[in-house]
């Protein structure tokens, strides 16, 4: 075949065969174009779905720094696929991006979960925090009528209150609120701590025990000696123990006064005091509104050089004096009220002991002769709980940032 | 040159231009503009704390609208196109205004939440105010009504507490502290009660 005129053929033609070969190569990038699978006209919602749920689960307090990067990479992947859907001929394929989309959706699957398990840590330990305050605040509160509590009992209360807000503040989920409910109330409890575990120490002291033992010791070998009676009243236990010739005879159940178990210093503190006393006075039926009484010697010489060095350091208001009228009286049955400082006694073991105990019989009133009593037993949970709470304030920064930690 | 020649080129030049001007789309800046201060009233009305999840939908699609606004402006003149990013602005209005309706029924819920809690709070502390007042007194009561007289001062304190924070409409706050309140007046109340019993029948 050939062109009229040229004479050569037409394929032949170098022109013939350009024009054939752009159509030909147009063809088939027609046809590439045409089968390359077009990015999606909007971006997928399903990573932008994960983002909010993951804030929602308050990614951004729990993991902020994890947050951010995953955040990061759904805005560059959205600027990527923004690109890629306004450009004829992108520089990614659909594969990339569908890869790098499901790539991102495992990475957000899993700081969903973990800032979900983060949060159930978190809201654990500030549960478990709250109820071990709550514990440390009953054990405290128990101890209202044993120790003198006065001017400190409203503390209590407040803490409770702190601690009440707190729990309902943690159905919430306000966990920031929860940690400075909890740090108030840990303030407000701290001197009243101190002060308790000052108090109750006394009762756990080698010093204190070895000193008490000596003084039972001594008047009950006295007692042998002189084939005598002997009262020893022990605090911690609440017991009154009656020696004869040396040897224990009998036993009662006591009632000391309504801070019984503190070292007394001045009148009306309700404080038992501590020491060897004796029967100055018996008191029958109309000589006393307690049933029958035995009238101490309190206050001895000791008891006076001890509170005039204590007023003279400020521990005793100006006004005060060193109290007196210190007795072992009755009760009626039944009852178990705490005195202003006395020893209280069943009226019918009063009647047993009336015509017994004889005037200037000895009475050694001490804390304990144990080591291991009730008040030492006592005190060691809240010893521990708060050496442990003053050892994490210590061992942070702030507490906060422990209890963020979680 | 004649004059057809004349028309016809002026025509063409005039639709050359006009095709110019049409094909330059403009920027969202009306339905920008409405959005953001959807956001900013639902902030106002509270969305931040009692609709989060809404408000944080409005202010993502606000951010995507904001990256489209970008990409077309980087865009060759006449291939700018606004369209996307106007019907994502249009979605952000109606979720501002979604967030703004839930925050406003939510904060109304607990609003009167807490202050059910407080009235409750109040007569519950009355009650025991004036039980604590009729409470026997002796010896052996002493430090017991001494630590109910504590726990009422607490409680006193407490719901002199809520006032402020009830103005700064922190209601998740003020019925926590009702509760407390609550709780104290309720403990003082039994306690009172079972001494009141306890000494009728140690009369009897």
């Amino acid at each position: 075949m050939t062109e009229q005129g040229s004479g050569r053929p037409l394929a032949k033609r170098p022109s013939c065969w350009l024009a054939a070969g752009t159509l030909l190569l147009f063809l088939s990038f027609l046809l590439l174009w045409w089968r390359t699978p077009a990015f999606p006209p909007v971006f997928p919602t399903q990573v932008e779905q994960l983002d909010r749920q993951i804030r929602a689960a308050g990614v951004t307090d729990l993991l902020p720094q994890q947050y951010a990067v995953f955040h990061q990479q759904v805005s560059d992947l959205r600027h990527h696929w923004r690109l890629a859907a306004n450009q004829w001929w992108p520089s990614w394929t659909l594969q990339e991006f569908t890869e790098s989309y499901q790539q991102l959706m495992t990475s957000g699957a899993a700081l969903l979960a973990a800032t979900q398990h983060k949060k159930t840590a978190l809201h654990s330990h500030l549960k478990h925090l709250l109820e071990e305050e709550q514990a440390q605040l009953t054990r405290l509160r128990n101890l209202n009528g044993l120790f003198d509590l006065r001017g400190k009992r409203t503390a209590l209360s407040r803490a409770q209150s702190f601690l009440t807000q707190g729990a309902s503040l943690l159905t919430q989920g306000q966990h920031a609120q929860v940690l400075h409910l909890l740090q108030q109330a840990q303030n407000t409890m701290h001197p009243v701590e101190t002060f308790l575990i000052h108090q109750m120490s006394r009762y756990s002291n080698s010093h204190n025990i070895a000193e008490w033992n000596r003084w039972v010791t001594d008047t009950v070998e006295q007692s042998r000696r002189s084939s005598g009676l002997v009262i020893v009243v022990s605090k911690a236990s609440q017991e009154f123990l009656l020696y004869q010739k040396g040897l224990l005879r009998q036993s009662f159940s006591a009632d000391l006064g309504f801070s019984g178990l503190q070292d007394k210093l001045h009148e009306g503190d309700g404080a038992t005091p501590e020491g060897i006393f004796h029967i100055v006075q018996k008191k029958g039926k109309r000589e006393t509104k307690f049933y029958k009484a035995f009238m101490l010697d309190f206050p001895t010489a000791l008891h006076q050089r001890r509170f005039r060095a204590a007023k003279a350091q400020g521990l005793i208001p100006a006004n005060r004096g060193i109290g007196g009228l210190i007795e072992i009286h009755g009760q009626p049955s039944g009852r178990s009220d705490p005195t202003n400082g006395c020893v209280a006694l069943e009226n019918s073991i009063m009647d047993t002991l009336f015509p017994l105990v004889p005037l200037r019989t000895p009475v050694v009133i001490v804390g304990a002769l144990d080591p291991i009593n009730a008040v030492s037993k006592a005190l060691a949970p809240i010893q521990s709980h708060h050496a442990q709470r003053n050892s994490l304030t210590l061992s942070s920064p702030t507490a906060s940032s422990h209890l963020s930690v979680g | 040159m004649n004059a057809a020649s004349t028309i016809i080129r002026t025509g063409t030049l005039a639709i050359l231009c006009g095709s110019l001007v049409w094909g330059c789309a403009e920027k969202p800046a009306q339905v920008t503009d409405q959005a953001l201060q959807a956001i900013q009233i639902a902030k106002e009305a509270g969305a931040m704390e009692y609709a989060p999840e809404d408000l944080r939908l409005a202010e993502d699609e606000y951010q995507k609208a904001q990256e489209e606004i970008a990409t077309q402006d980087k865009a060759f003149v006449l291939m700018r196109n606004y369209d996307g990013a106007k019907t994502i602005l249009t979605k952000v209005v109606t979720d501002a205004e979604q967030a703004k309706a839930k925050a406003e029924a939510n904060k109304q819920q607990a609003k009167t939440d807490a202050e059910a809690a407080v009235i409750l709070a109040k007569s519950t502390l009355e009650d025991a105010k004036n039980l604590f007042a009729q409470a026997p007194k002796g010896k052996g009561t002493q430090a017991d009504l001494q630590a109910l007289q504590g726990d009422l001062q607490a409680a006193e304190t407490t719901l002199a507490e809520i006032e402020p924070i009830l103005a700064k409409e922190d209601f998740l706050g003020v019925k926590a502290k009702a509760e407390s309140v609550f709780e104290l007046a309720t403990r003082v109340h039994e306690q009172v009660a079972h001494a009141i019993k306890k000494s009728g029948k140690a009369k009897a």
